[in-house]
């Protein structure tokens, strides 16, 4: 970690010990301001301790005492980010420090530790190592968007071709196919300049009797034949071992792929892009195939050809061999190059494309919109432009190339008309000078030369192929070598028939690492009862159900579930006993009965149905044409937002859980589905311990208990009525708020 | 509208202060249009969002107000302004920027699918993986050099 943040960031991997051996006290937490008051980059390191903030150059060092900060503030713009420690409001600060947002989780932790100190609560970070956290929180973006960092290419080349292995036997069978057809498919020029020296001529020069000339040709024909079809075999052999190979290999890759995604937690699908993470178990794994059915011979085999080639051509003529081969290392080099240049202009295409099918995803889902304002002509004159210009930029790419191949293919034949060239003379000396050239040998001669072109090509492509292929790799390795954050084969993992107490001991977390949207936060829920969350949208209720099913893992604190940490608990067996209900199920592509027994190994249909009219479904699905094998999800019968609700609701009855999160579960729907929801809802909650988050509060009536969530933490708690006699609650004015709202409707 | 009468000051822990009813209050500024629209437009609140000034245009504002605001402006809207190109490279998911900018030597890093944005003034605006911003100049006030570098990811 400490070299990778040098090599990518070019910034100190751990506080330098120069400045470290200068601090006595034991060191809490330290960062790097990267920006002077100037805001030009420099050098200076944020350090607390036990009594102090300390802010240190290589040249010197500040110290404030702790207890003389009386506010940390934090001031962030656009890209400068600053913290004020400010003594008295009306005296200049003791000290401001300014940093670019690279520093900023860093920076969020000492501004948080440094508040916490002040304040004179107890700290969690103490228990971490300084360093890691430092080196973590400076890391983390760039371990995000490449989660694995780029190792050596040769490492990955090597993991790669480590997958052949299982197929070794296919493996030999297809290069030993591919090296035989090479050398194959070099004997029948060879055959054909002989036929010339040794039948030919010496029969045009009388030297050779027609029957035994005849008879010597029909021989060197049959070895043509042979050739020919022999090479084909060979061919054969090689076509069809690697490409099944290369098809086993993506398949063992993309099985990987999958089970390996399936054990990622949440966060990770949160981070990465759907669509790049489907890309990977698809495209990517393709093009893998493609490199091994075809790319690696194919190179192989063009190397092979070429170095052959050029040693048959020098041993023919050493001379003329020399004029062939000599230009082959520019050509290749030219390849190179012009490949580097497509490659960038292919980036330039891309991104115009990109541009164009932005414009389609765009429209094509909001097409009501653009009917509704009548701006069809105006969208039709943006999509234009932007499909003209990425027409004039792949216009370019195509100038570029056509240009390039011609070009080398001129230079090619102007190497061959040297060779005439140079061959003519002696062609016609005499055949006992020393310089003197057969025209078999020159026949053979060229008739290798054409087949000189294909394998520069190859070879010219072999990098950006081998690029492609080798990132492809990556990307999948990529995801291989992500660990999953919460990894349940770990701890003790304990099976637990879940009674229904949940407790939380001062939990902290955060997505980002730097704002905390749980904070500090505990309470205790006994067996059985019923709380309401509430409170103003993104205060942090969503997350804290997601931490109680631990699709993210705290920070700090504990969540206790009768009596034991979640984090001992085994963590499948634990989410079966918890249900949800959420504002917005997914429906899976399937029947509705497969999506109600989603999970369940062997069902009862019965008991489907049951749970389908204790959630007030099983009315509508009986409307719907195929009732229960209506197929639902995507490309499927359309359900609305109410219906969807009462199968997830029908789910959740049927695997009877013992704690029950409903969040927002009403919010989406019409007053009359409400009503319908809540009494299924209503039957659902009974004898379980459930969470539900509702910005309604009349549908939390039966609550037991009410927590009021703001920014984190929990402001206010108790039943309906003690929240309702807080002069000045929160919750007391919400209800205020929402009953003047419905007074205004009901008129 | 114009304001006859000064509103702002800075106290002594450097806050900006609005004078509003009789009161000093710490305000912060948010600007509607940041990129578009950078002097006019902007919004005078407290910490917690609370509106106490709308303002169209900062020349509303008296000489010394808006010489005040326009500075303070100046100092919270920094972007790490890009001098110069050494190089782009492509790494595995990652685009690395080698560049030389008016707060030093800088490496940083994109997405592969992020370019550089245009922005009005024919200056480019791109956000790094950290959420930093670098402002990278109109071409023409490029290296030739760097200006083929960078015209493949702009033009
Ligand atoms: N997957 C996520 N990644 C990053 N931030 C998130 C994620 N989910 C929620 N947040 C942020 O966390 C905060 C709390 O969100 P949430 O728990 O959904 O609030 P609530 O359910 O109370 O409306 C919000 O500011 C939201 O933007
Ligand atoms: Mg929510």
């Amino acid at each position: 970690m400490n070299t990778l943040i040098k090599e990518y960031i070019h910034q100190e991997g751990r506080l330098p010990d120069m400045i470290r051996n200068r601090i006595k006290e034991n060191i809490y937490l330290y960062a790097l301001a990267d920006l002077d008051s100037e805001k030009k980059f420099s050098e200076s390191w944020v350090i607390v301790t036990e009594r102090c903030l300390i802010i240190a150059t290589k040249e010197n060092i500040k110290e404030v005492t702790l207890c003389s900060i009386e506010e940390v503030k934090e001031v962030h713009s656009l890209s400068t980010h600053s913290l004020i420690f400010i003594k008295n409001h009306d005296c200049y600060p003791l000290a401001e420090i300014n940093f670019t947002s690279r520093q900023k989780i860093a920076m969020g932790h000492i501004s948080y530790l440094v508040n916490q100190m002040i304040k004179g609560r107890s700290i969690d970070y103490l228990e971490c190592n300084s360093d890691e956290l430092y080196q973590e929180s400076v890391m983390r973006p760039i371990l995000e968007a490449q989660n694995s960092i780029a190792k050596k290419q040769s490492a990955t080349l090597v993991r790669l071709l480590k997958y052949l292995l299982p197929y070794k036997k296919s493996l030999i069978w297809g290069a030993l196919g591919a090296f035989l057809a090479t050398i194959v498919s070099l004997a029948p020029a060879y055959i054909s300049g002989l036929m010339i020296d040794k039948m030919i001529r010496p029969f045009q020069d009388g030297k050779l009797e027609a029957s035994e000339a005849i008879s010597l040709a029909w021989i060197a024909l049959a070895a043509l034949i042979s050739c020919y079809v022999l090479r084909e075999v060979f061919m054969w052999l090689r076509l069809r071992k690697m490409s099944i190979l290369g098809e086993y290999v993506a398949m063992d890759l993309r099985k990987e792929l999958y089970s390996h995604l399936q054990r990622l937690s949440m966060d990770f699908f949160s981070k990465k892009q759907t669509g790049s993470i489907i890309s990977r178990v698809s495209s990517d794994t393709d093009r893998i195939w493609d490199f091994i059915a075809f790319g690696v011979v194919e190179v192989g085999i063009a190397i092979i050809t070429l170095i052959s080639l050029s040693a048959v051509l020098i041993t023919l003529d050493w001379r003329l061999g020399l004029v062939m081969t000599l230009p082959v290392p520019i050509m290749l080099f030219c390849i190179y190059r012009h490949g580097e240049h497509m490659k960038n202009l292919f980036l330039r295409g891309w991104r115009k494309w990109t541009e164009v099918t932005n414009v389609l995803s765009d429209t094509i889902p909001g097409i009501q919109v653009v009917k509704a304002f009548n701006q069809e002509e105006r969208e039709k004159k943006r999509f234009n432009e932007r499909n003209d210009t990425v027409t004039v930029e792949f216009n370019n790419i195509h100038r570029s190339w056509t240009k390039f191949w011609p070009a080398l293919m001129l230079s090619m034949h102007l190497t061959i008309i040297t060779v005439w060239w140079l061959a003519i003379p002696r062609l016609f000396s005499e055949s006992n000078s020393p310089t003197h050239l057969s025209a078999g040998v020159f026949v053979s001669f060229l008739l290798y030369v054409t087949m000189f072109s294909t394998p520069i090509e190859i070879i010219g492509q072999m990098a950006r192929m081998l690029n492609r292929a080798l990132s492809s790799a990556h990307r999948v390795f990529e995801i291989l070598d992500t660990n999953p954050s919460i990894d349940s084969s770990k701890g003790k993992s304990i099976e637990l028939n879940v009674k229904g107490d949940i407790s939380f001991k001062r939990v902290c977390f955060s997505y980002d690492g730097v704002r905390k949207v749980v904070d500090q936060m505990s309470f205790d829920i006994k067996a059985g009862e019923m709380i309401g969350l509430v409170g103003a949208s993104g205060g942090g209720k969503s997350t804290l159900t997601k931490l109680l099913t631990r699709f993210y893992d705290i920070d700090s604190g504990e969540i206790l579930i009768d009596g034991m940490n979640l984090k001992d608990l085994k963590l499948g067996s634990f989410r079966k006993q918890v249900g949800m209900v959420l504002q917005d199920p997914y429906l899976f592509h399937g029947s509705i009965f497969d999506n109600i027994s989603y999970g369940m190994d062997e069902v009862d249909r019965r008991k489907v149905v049951e749970a389908a009219k204790i959630a007030n479904a099983h009315e509508f699905i009986l409307r719907l044409p195929h009732g229960y094998d209506t197929v639902v999800g995507e490309k499927g019968h359309t359900l609305s937002g109410g219906e969807r609700q009462r199968i997830s609701i029908a789910r959740a009855v049927l695997t009877d859980p013992k704690i029950l999160i409903l969040d927002e579960a009403t919010s989406a729907v019409d007053t009359e589905t409400e009503r319908k929801i809540q009494d299924a809802l209503d039957k659902l909650v009974e004898g379980r311990t459930v969470l539900a988050i509702a910005h309604r509060l009349s549908t939390l009536r039966k609550a037991d208990r009410i927590f009021v969530v703001e920014k984190g933490s929990i402001k206010e708690k108790g039943t309906h009525s003690e929240l309702l006699a807080k002069e000045n609650g929160t919750y007391r004015k919400l209800q205020r708020m929402q009953k003047e709202m419905d007074e205004a409707f009901v008129v | 509208m114009t304001y006859s009468e000064n509103l702002f000051k800075f106290n002594n822990s450097g806050q900006l202060q609005l004078f509003h009813k009789e009161e000093w209050i710490n305000i912060r500024i948010t600007r509607c249009f940041p990129w578009t629209k950078p002097r006019e437009f902007l919004s005078f609140h407290d910490e917690e969002g609370l509106e106490y000034l709308f303002v169209g245009d900062i020349s509303e504002l008296t000489a010394r107000d808006s010489k005040m605001i326009t500075e303070y402006l100046d100092r919270i809207e920094f972007t790490i302004k890009v001098v110069g190109i050494n190089s782009i490279d492509e790494d595995v998911e990652l685009r690395r920027y080698d560049v030389r900018t008016a707060s030093g030597d800088r490496v940083f890093y994109t997405n592969l699918e992020d370019w550089p944005e245009k922005k009005g003034n024919g200056k480019f605006v791109i956000q790094d993986l950290y959420g930093d911003f670098y402002e990278i100049p109109e071409l023409s006030r490029l290296e030739r050099n760097e200006r083929k570098i960078l015209s493949y990811l702009v033009e």
